[in-house]
Formats: structure tokens, C-alpha cells, sequence
């Protein structure tokens, strides 16, 4: 059997290598896959990589005024700053906590819309509407829901408690981890059905007749079948999670009780205060810290998921 | 390792698609004298467009019309123009300019009035007068069309105590007879007449602020239609339609659009629509017939547009920035092709208050001059501004200052704000509105918008530090340099009984408390007793206070602040409804039901003031933690660009307003007490003299023992400024530190969250900790 490493070799009648030559592309193919590949060259030339050295660019200068160079000034300042310190410890204890939710709670769902219980394709869309809904409506839900004078806060009264402001106090991250699992739990949910389905039936057959239990059907057997799955689920839920902005800022406006300020209404209120040094600052260690926690779930993912890849 | 370069390859992907969201909105990179360099509205003034340039032809003149001329109809080669000569009596010019500028309406009704129609041809020459009126004490004369039939027509405008009475008055060869009363055919008191148009069918449309009516040749209404809010202009187009523009603000964009409405006569009802690029039209008569190739043109703040309706684009035919012409000085205008246009012209700020028919021609393209241009950003237009760059632009032949009007534009702060990100940086700001937009003068010096102009004056031969006022002066520095260049000021302060309060100026939110609170229930602080509006005064006066951005420090958990919010929630939460028949300010005082006014102070109105409070007055001002209480509004504020294209010539045209020469020949026109010491002697003598003369540049000054001064339905009559007025004046201007600072954002968050606690949902602490919570986020963010 061959090892991956070796390569398989021709050899002619006296047992000599045959090297076969590479057949040159001639100037007509290579003008015509240019011509081809040049929309999307300039395309992401211009739209992607000239802004991204552009960032990098304002990051280094003083203002957008005076445009002089001032090195690593602006991400010191950013970094000192303790609006953004703010802005970046919510963001990530809002991340720490929605991301493993939304995969934990999306798995158990799946699982149990994986048995053949009744109303199954009713609260498959019941689960999935919520991503039909539209941002605005999400919003006008949860203000009236969540208002000081909204329906919990009513509930809250009937039965002898306090009414909350939600939105402006400590709870606030609370309302919005539950807005974010409301909204994205349906999708993950599907995604998490159809790698569950994808398991080889006679895998899960051999192991019930061995007498696997369903826990260990589902730790053995199942778990390392979607692994692949929780990591692509786990990726998107963060990305979805710096995206939850949208949601807060049509909640709560520009500038919102300390702790639902978010990394993006630093960059948004820097942009619209033409503070571009700041916010270019701001996105590029964003960035970085990015690259660093998608990097580590590559790996880990390289190191967990390999033996169900192959 | 293939593998690992592929993820390496995902990763600076990723990187890159994440910052180049970020990257969008690129300038230009520039050096130093940048302003006015790329995509936006700079550079268009800049960018010398010999093709929009007009000047006046000299050959027209159409002498002797007597009276102001306010209206006029081109018909072929003739020109009938109306005019109303206006006889004040035994007031003199300066009274009666005054009273144009301030209260003319109620000035109006005690003037006499002859009106004249003239007959002149469009080439000029001497005018042919068909018609005088007799002297009338009851209304004017306006509105003059020519219906299809080729008869002539006027509005007489009568004042009433229920509003303005309307009648039609039509040429039968030798006079001019009433026709219709137009009470007949709109009997609401309160509307407002604008015009009369003659579409292509010979109907007559009678242009109410609100509503149209459509009458026949014989004046029978044929139509009545119910315009949504008002309308903003009308006018004709080339095709005898009639039209129409609304001005339509989304509230959530905060974007406002102006749509052109086309009067559909089949339906008896406006149909087309066509969006026009501009916020507002000036006038109500903005709109006008085209010619050529275009259907129509209208009128915007700083130029004239012709406009296709195929393309649905309008190109720009005249700019009067360009051209050296006010537009504020031009009344109706009447395109007799692309190329000329005749306009009414009157120059109100003349000694003779001079008002004339104009025609203007435009210049050959290879004879418009090519002097540098720089240019000065405004965001809502500035009157004054807009005189002294023509003045400024008259006098030099190297250097142009061009008004960029953003007020032109659907939303003109975006705009602003867009260019100033594009690197596209104007050379001077107007901030006569305490800021660009949302950004104060403060934040723009720490964004480093604004130069340093301490340099310049200090090298300047003709001014210098020691010309100024010195308190005004020195309230106007930022960390001990000037950042802009003011004429006038005028003190803010809160008005409130001395036998009450004290004399002296200056009080601390506690001392307020405790004063409103000696009061019985019910007694109002405000005119308006509203918590919002007095909140919304509170923090526009005293708002700065409670935020140190230098330590990026805020002061809402304060006892101060917690003391105001409780002023505040002294009063009701009922909106105030002005329309509601109330007790005037004077009769609110005297009862004691009312206890401050607030004012923007000159020497004049101390006693105005006093004579409000009908007692000794105390001029308390907004409390402060320091117990200041007076500070400095200044009016016309100019700031210099930091990328300046030409700083030197930008200082000369600046300078001009901190200079004797322009305030000693402009103070009288000024809304506040001119800067200068010396100017400020001039102005001392103006407002102090008792019969007519000159000051000590020359000026012509008149007493003021004629004039009234209205405050909700207080008559005052002025008296001439005593030597106490003065020294009292002179006193709160010495006492005088701070100046109004305004932020928006900070006010928007305090108002947001006090109305809970003014609800009662929310204690005065809980309140104060969400404030203090948001705006420290805020002040952080900008640190």
C-alpha cells in the first residue's frame, strides 16, 4: 500500500523514469483565461484589497484632516480607550455565552426532532420562522415585549415583582442573547439535522446490536460524525454574533446603557464622527483577534474532525 | 503544507473582506492646502464653470419707477411692472428700513401706499406709467399677471385683525377696477394668497398657502384642491402647466426631498411627479417657464437650474456665487432664455433701500475672470455671510470667496460630513450655529478642522487683541487661541425680579431650587411649563457644564444635575400649546404666576427687560456650579479651514468682520453689539442719541423715541439708551465667562432618559445613573 508521501512512478522497458513535459500555454490561452479573470481581479482589487491597505493606511495617521503619519499612536489610543475596553469585553462575553448556547441548544433540538415525534415538520418551521421575519419586526417585538411598560414587565407586576428596565441595566445582555437564540437557533437546528441524517445508517445499526447504549451512540458514534458540523455552526454563530449590532442598535439607539455597547457602535459612532483613525484601529485589531480565534478552530478542528474526514 | 497555505490563503482573505468594509470612502491623500480637492461641493465651486457665470448689462435700465417694484410680467417685447410706493409719514428711513427688517407687517399697517403699474420694453428705456393709484393706508398691491386675453391683473392685500383680506383688481385700458373679492372664493381668514398663475387654457389658479383654487376667465370656480401640508412654490412651465413643489422630510433619514408637482387638467388633480436635487426652493415663486431646451428652470438658494422633464435632470444656468450677485437681494426672477434673465433687485441694506429692475446677460465664457477661488462651507445659508462675500469679492481682483450653500442638498449635514471624510475640505466654515452641523466648535478644534488664527492676528497690521471688548474677546479663546472670528455678541442670561433673586448675577442650581421652591404650586419658572422644553433650555445654555472632556469626565450623578432635573420636573407634561389662549409674558410676570425670561441681551433691552418685569431686574443668568451664570452667544462666527488652500487671503477676508472699517460701516445691520471697543462707542452713541445726527464715523443715527417693540402683546416704546443702561450693560459684560456650546448628542441622551423620571417610572438616582452611564460611553468614545 502506498504511504500519502509516496508518488507513483512510470518507468520505460530499461526501467528508467518517464518525465512527462508539461504542454506550454500558448499567448491565446493566456490572454483569454486574463481576459476571464480580470473582472473579478479588478473587482477584488478595488473592493477588497485597496480599502483593506486604505485601513491600514488611516490606522497610521493622526486624522483625517491632517493626515500625519503617527505609527502605533492610534492603537494605543484605541486600546487605552475604555469605550472600546467596554465595547470589546461585551462583545465577548456576549459571544462566549450566545455561541456554545446556540450549538448546545441547536444539537438537543435537532436530536429531538431527529426522533419521529408528532407535529415534527410543524415545529420545524415553527423553529425556522424567525428567519423570515425582518429585522425591524424582530425589533418591534422584542421593544414591546421588553419595554418598561411591555409585556414581561406586566407579568413581572401581576405576580408581585419589580418592573425591570431591560434594555438599561445589567440585563440588557440577557434580552439579547435570548433575541440572538430566538433568531438563529432554527438554522443551526437544520444544519444539525442534515449532518445528523448524513450518518451512516449501518454504523448506528452495528453499534445498536452490539448493545450500544443512546448515549453512547450519540458520544461514539454521532458526535464525531458532526463534529465537522458543530465547528461550521460554531463559526457562523460567531460571525452572527458580531452581527447581533443590528439588532441592538435598533433596539437602543447609538449610544446605549453600558453594558449592550458593542464593539460595531464603537466603529459605527467613530465613522460618524469622521474619527476614521480610530475606527480603522479598532477594526484592524478586531481583525486580528478574529484571525487568532477562526486560526485555534481551525486547528482544533483539523485535530478532532480528521479521522471522520479521512 | 498545501493545506496549511490554503487556510493561511482563508484567513488573509477573511482579514481583507473584514477591513475593507471599514476602507470604503477613500480620499485623496493631499498635503497641507488641500481644501477643495475632490468628488464633492468644493471642488464643484472651485472648478471655474465659465458657463454659469452672469453679470449685469449695463445698457438696461429701466428709470424712473417710483416705489418698490414688487412684481412684474414679461409679455414679447413689453414689460408691465407694479410697483407700490410706500410713505411713511414722519418717520424717517431709518425707522421704516428698521421696521422692514424687523415688524414689518405691523409697520405696513400704518404706512400709506401708492401702487403704479409701468409699461417699459425688455430692452429698457423709460417707463410708460398706465396706471397710479390713489394713496391707500389699507394694503398693498402684488401679484401682477397677464391673462390669456391679454388683460392685466393685480391682488390687493388688505390687513385685517382676522387676517388678510384679498380682492382682484383687472385692467380696462385706463384703470384698474376691483373684480372678485376673493373672499368669495376662499373664506378662510387664515389663508395666505402667494400668487396668481394663467395656465395654457386660460384658467386662473389662485395659489393659497394651503390650497389652489382653479377659476374660469370669468372668475367661476372650476376646482378646489387640497394640497397635503403646503407647498413651497409653484410656478409655470414652458408647456402653460401648472406646477407645484412640496417639501417631503423622512423623519427616520432625517433626509428631506423636494418633489415637482405637475397639474393634470383632465383630472382636475396633480399627477406627474418629478424629484428635484435640492432640499428647498427660497421663493413661492421659484418656479419658471422654460425655454430652449429645457421645460422649466427654478430658483434654488445660490443659483437657477433649467430643468428637463425627459431626462429628469437639471442642469445648472446661472450661479449667482459665481456671478457676484446676492440672491438674496433678488426678488422675482423672469428667464428670457438661457442666457439672460430679468429680475426684480432689491438691495435693503442700502441707505436708500434701493429696489429696481435688473436684467443680467451671460458672460462670454472666454471673459469670466480667473482669480484664485476659496471657498467658505456654509450649512443653512447666512445672509450676512453671503453680503459680505460680495462686498469682499468687489473689492479684490486676486482673490473669489464662493458661498458653498449646503442648504441645497436633500440632507446637508451628510453631505458636509461626506466631503470633510472625502479629503473634499472647504477653506472657511460658517459657524454662526455654534458648530458644523452635530460637531460643536469644540469637537471640530479636536478634530483639527479649524486653524489657529491667534498667529494672524498677532502679525496683522490693522487688528489686534487690544481692539476687542476684552471680556467678549477672551470668552471666545479655546485653551488661549482663537479659533474664530465674530462681529458681535449679545449675553445670554435669564431675566428674573432683583427684589426677589438679587441683584447680582450668577446663582448655583441650589439657590434655584430653593427660590422655586419658595413659590406656590403652580407658579411657572418658563414661558413654557413643559419638563421636556425646559430641560432642552437647560441643557442647551448650562449642558456643557456637566461633561470635562479634558478629563473625559461627567458630572449627571451630581447633586447640580440631580437639582436641575428636579427643577425641571417642576412643571407639567403636557405639551405647551402656543395656540391656547394664554396670559401674555407681561401679564404671567405681574401676577407672579411667571417667574424667569430668558433673553439675548444688548444695551437696548435692559430696558425692554425692565419694563417687561416692570421692576428692578436682575440679570441672573443660567445657574452654574460656579455660580457664573452669564455667558457670550456670538453672531456670524467664521473659522478658517486647517487645509486653507491660501491662509493669508482667507485671513484677509476673514479679518474684514473683527475690523473698524467693515463694523463701523455694518453695526447698524447687526442683530448684536459689535466687538470692537471703538465700534462699540459708535454703536453706545446710535442707541443712546435723542434726535438725528451722525455718530463719530459719519454714520446717519436716528433717536428711537418712535419705535415700539412688541412682546407678546406688550407694546414697548424704546427709549434711547441711558449712561445706567450702559454701565449696566458694560457691568454683565465684564462679568460675562462663559459662551453656548452646544451638544447635541449629549442633550439627546439626557432627554431620552429624564422623561422617565418625569413619567414617574424612574427615581431621580436610577435616572441620573443611565445618563451618566451613556454619556460617559460617549465622552470615552470621543476622548
Amino acid at each position: 500500500m502506498l504511504s500519502k508521501k509516496e508518488k507513483t512512478v512510470v518507468l520505460d522497458s530499461e526501467g528508467e523514469e518517464i518525465r512527462y513535459k508539461k504542454k506550454p500555454r500558448t499567448w491565446r490561452e493566456r490572454l483569454t483565461a486574463g481576459l476571464f479573470l480580470s473582472p473579478s481581479f479588478f473587482g477584488v482589487m478595488v473592493f477588497f484589497v485597496l480599502p483593506f491597505f486604505v485601513v491600514i493606511y488611516y490606522a497610521n495617521i493622526d486624522s483625517i484632516i491632517n493626515r500625519e503619519f503617527v505609527g502605533m499612536q492610534n492603537f494605543e489610543g484605541v486600546l487605552n480607550n475604555s469605550s472600546f475596553q467596554d465595547a470589546a469585553r461585551n462583545t465577548a462575553m456576549f459571544s462566549l455565552v450566545s455561541v456554545p448556547l446556540a450549538i448546545i441548544l441547536s444539537l438537543v433540538m435537532a436530536l429531538i426532532l431527529e426522533n419521529e415525534i408528532p407535529m415534527k415538520s410543524t415545529f420545524r418551521t415553527f423553529f425556522l420562522s424567525p428567519l423570515m421575519v425582518p429585522v425591524a419586526s424582530i425589533v418591534l417585538i422584542w421593544q414591546v415585549l421588553f419595554d418598561y411598560h411591555g409585556v414581561i414587565n406586566q407579568a413581572v407586576t401581576v405576580f408581585g415583582g419589580n418592573p425591570v428596565d431591560w434594555f438599561k441595566s445589567d440585563y440588557g445582555q440577557v434580552v439579547v442573547v435570548i433575541l440572538f437564540l430566538w433568531k438563529n437557533l432554527g438554522y443551526n437546528m437544520i444544519l444539525f439535522m442534515s449532518a445528523l441524517s448524513a450518518i451512516p445508517r449501518d454504523v448506528l445499526e452495528v453499534s445498536r446490536l452490539d448493545g450500544a447504549s443512546s448515549w453512547k451512540q450519540f458520544w461514539f458514534i454521532k458526535m464525531r460524525y458532526i463534529t465537522p458540523s458543530i465547528f461550521f455552526v460554531g463559526i457562523m454563530s460567531l460571525i452572527n454574533s458580531f452581527k447581533v449590532f443590528r439588532e441592538v442598535y435598533l433596539l437602543t439607539g447609538d449610544y446605549p446603557f453600558g453594558s449592550l455597547y458593542m464593539l460595531q457602535h464603537f466603529m459605527n459612532n467613530t465613522f460618524r464622527s469622521l474619527d476614521y483613525q480610530k475606527l480603522s484601529a479598532a477594526a484592524i485589531i478586531m481583525c486580528l483577534v478574529m484571525i487568532v480565534i477562526i486560526g485555534i478552530l481551525f486547528i482544533v478542528e483539523d485535530k478532532i474532525g480528521k479521522d471522520v474526514e479521512g | 503544507m498545501k493545506k496549511l497555505f490554503k487556510k493561511a490563503m482563508c484567513l488573509s482573505l477573511a482579514a481583507t473582506m473584514a477591513l475593507s468594509v471599514v476602507g470604503c470612502g477613500k480620499g485623496k491623500d493631499d498635503s497641507s492646502g488641500n481644501a477643495g480637492q475632490g468628488p464633492g461641493k468644493s471642488s464643484e465651486a472651485k472648478k471655474s464653470n465659465p458657463d454659469v457665470v452672469f453679470a449685469e448689462d449695463t445698457d438696461f435700465a429701466i428709470d424712473g419707477i417710483q416705489g418698490e417694484a414688487t412684481s412684474f410680467v414679461v409679455d414679447g417685447d413689453d414689460i408691465y411692472v407694479l410697483a407700490n410706493e410706500w410713505d411713511f409719514g414722519d418717520a424717517s428711513l431709518g425707522d421704516a428700513k428698521l421696521a422692514t427688517l424687523s415688524d414689518s407687517e405691523e409697520y405696513d399697517m400704518e404706512s400709506q401706499y401708492t401702487t403704479r403699474v409701468y409699461k417699459a420694453s425688455v430692452d429698457g428705456g423709460s417707463p410708460e406709467c398706465i396706471y397710479e393709484g390713489e394713496v391707500d393706508g389699507e394694503g398693498y398691491a402684488g401679484s401682477l399677471i397677464k391673462k390669456n386675453d391679454g388683460t392685466l391683473c393685480f391682488i390687493k392685500t388688505v390687513y385685517g385683525e382676522d387676517g388678510n383680506d384679498y380682492a382682484l383688481f383687472e385692467y380696462n385700458g385706463t384703470e384698474f377696477e376691483e373684480k372678485l373679492d376673493m373672499a368669495k372664493v376662499n373664506d378662510n381668514s387664515d389663508a395666505y394668497l402667494n400668487s396668481l398663475l394663467v395656465n395654457d387654457q386660460g384658467q386662473i389658479f389662485a395659489m393659497y398657502d394651503n390650497e389652489i383654487k382653479v377659476l374660469d376667465s370669468d372668475y367661476k370656480e372650476i376646482n378646489s384642491i387640497n394640497v397635503e401640508g403646503y407647498f413651497d412654490s409653484s410656478g409655470m412651465d414652458k408647456d402653460g402647466n401648472v406646477l407645484i413643489t412640496t417639501s417631503e422630510y423622512n423623519e427616520e433619514t432625517e433626509v428631506s426631498k423636494t418633489l415637482l408637482k405637475k397639474y393634470d387638467v383632465a383630472k382636475g388633480s396633480f399627477g406627474d411627479e418629478y424629484e428635484l436635487d435640492v432640499s428647498y426652493l427660497p421663493t413661492y415663486d421659484s418656479i419658471m417657464p422654460g425655454t430652449g431646451e429645457y421645460d422649466l428652470f427654478y430658483r434654488a438658494a445660490t443659483s437657477i437650474y433649467g430643468y428637463k422633464y425627459a431626462d429628469k435632470q437639471a442642469v445648472k444656468i446661472v450661479d449667482f456665487s459665481s456671478s457676484d450677485v446676492d440672491g438674496d437681494y433678488i426678488g422675482s426672477i423672469s428667464m428670457l432664455s438661457e442666457d439672460e434673465f430679468i429680475c426684480s433687485y432689491s438691495d435693503w441694506t442700502s441707505d436708500t433701500y434701493e429696489s429696481k429692475i435688473l436684467k443680467f446677460k451671460k458672460v462670454d465664457p472666454s471673459q469670466v475672470d480667473n482669480r484664485t477661488v476659496l471657498t467658505l462651507a456654509s450649512l443653512w445659508g447666512n445672509i450676512q455671510l453671503k453680503q459680505a462675500i460680495t462686498d469682499f469679492n468687489k473689492s479684490q481682483d486676486k482673490y473669489k470667496i464662493k458661498m458653498v450653500d449646503y442648504s441645497e442638498e436633500s440632507d446637508p449635514e451628510a453631505k458636509l460630513s461626506a466631503d470633510i471624510a472625502s479629503g473634499d475640505l472647504p477653506d472657511m466654515y460658517d459657524v454662526s450655529s455654534y458648530g458644523i452641523g452635530d460637531m460643536s466648535v469644540g469637537q471640530c478644534i479636536a478634530k483639527g478642522l479649524f486653524e489657529d488664527l491667534t498667529p494672524f492676528l498677532e502679525k496683522d497690521p490693522d487688528i489686534s487683541a487690544d481692539d476687542f471688548i476684552p471680556a467678549a474677546y477672551n470668552a471666545m479663546l479655546r485653551d488661549g487661541k482663537l479659533y474664530t472670528v465674530s462681529q458681535g455678541f449679545e449675553i445670554q442670561t435669564l431675566c428674573l425680579k432683583a427684589s426677589e433673586v438679587g441683584e447680582e448675577p450668577g446663582w448655583t442650581f441650589q439657590e434655584m431650587k430653593d427660590y422655586v421652591e419658595s413659590k406656590p404650586e403652580g407658579t411657572k419658572i418658563f414661558y413654557s411649563n413643559n419638563k421636556s422644553d425646559m430641560l432642552d433650555g437647560f441643557m442647551y445654555y448650562c449642558g456643557r457644564k456637566f461633561v470635562n472632556w479634558d478629563k473625559g469626565e461627567c458630572y449627571f450623578e451630581s447633586q447640580d444635575f440631580k437639582d436641575m432635573l428636579e427643577i425641571c420636573n417642576t412643571g407639567t407634561n403636557d405639551e405647551m400649546d402656543y395656540e391656547e389662549e394664554m396670559p401674555s409674558t407681561y401679564d404671567s410676570i405681574k401676577s407672579g404666576e411667571l417667574l424667569c425670561v430668558d433673553g439675548y441681551l444688548t444695551p437696548d433691552m435692559i430696558q425692554m427687560y425692565s419694563k417687561l418685569f416692570d421692576d428692578d431686574i436682575s440679570f441672573k443668568g443660567y445657574p452654574d456650579q460656579d455660580g457664573e451664570g452669564l455667558s457670550f452667544s456670538y453672531d456670524g462666527a467664521v473659522a478658517m479651514s486647517s487645509k486653507c488652500a491660501d491662509k493669508d487671503a482667507a485671513w484677509e477676508f476673514m479679518k474684514q468682520f473683527m475690523s473698524e472699517e467693515y463694523q463701523s460701516k455694518n453695526y447698524q445691520d447687526f442683530y448684536c453689539v459689535p466687538i470692537r471697543e471703538d465700534v462699540y462707542e459708535a454703536y453706545i452713541q446710535c442707541l443712546s442719541c435723542t434726535e438725528q445726527g451722525k455718530d463719530k464715523y459719519g454714520n446717519d443715527i436716528y433717536p428711537r423715541e418712535d419705535q415700539m417693540y412688541g412682546m407678546d402683546g406688550l407694546e414697548i416704546k424704546m427709549e434711547p439708551v441711558t449712561a445706567d443702561d450702559e454701565k449696566d450693560f458694560r457691568a454683565l459684560v465684564d462679568a460675562a465667562t462663559g459662551y453656548v456650546e452646544y451638544d447635541n448628542s449629549v442633550s439627546e441622551i439626557v432627554e431620552e432618559e429624564a422623561e422617565a423620571y418625569f413619567k414617574g417610572d424612574k427615581s431621580l438616582d436610577e435616572t441620573c445613573t443611565i445618563i451618566q452611564n451613556r454619556v460617559t460611553t460617549y465622552v470615552n468614545e470621543n476622548k
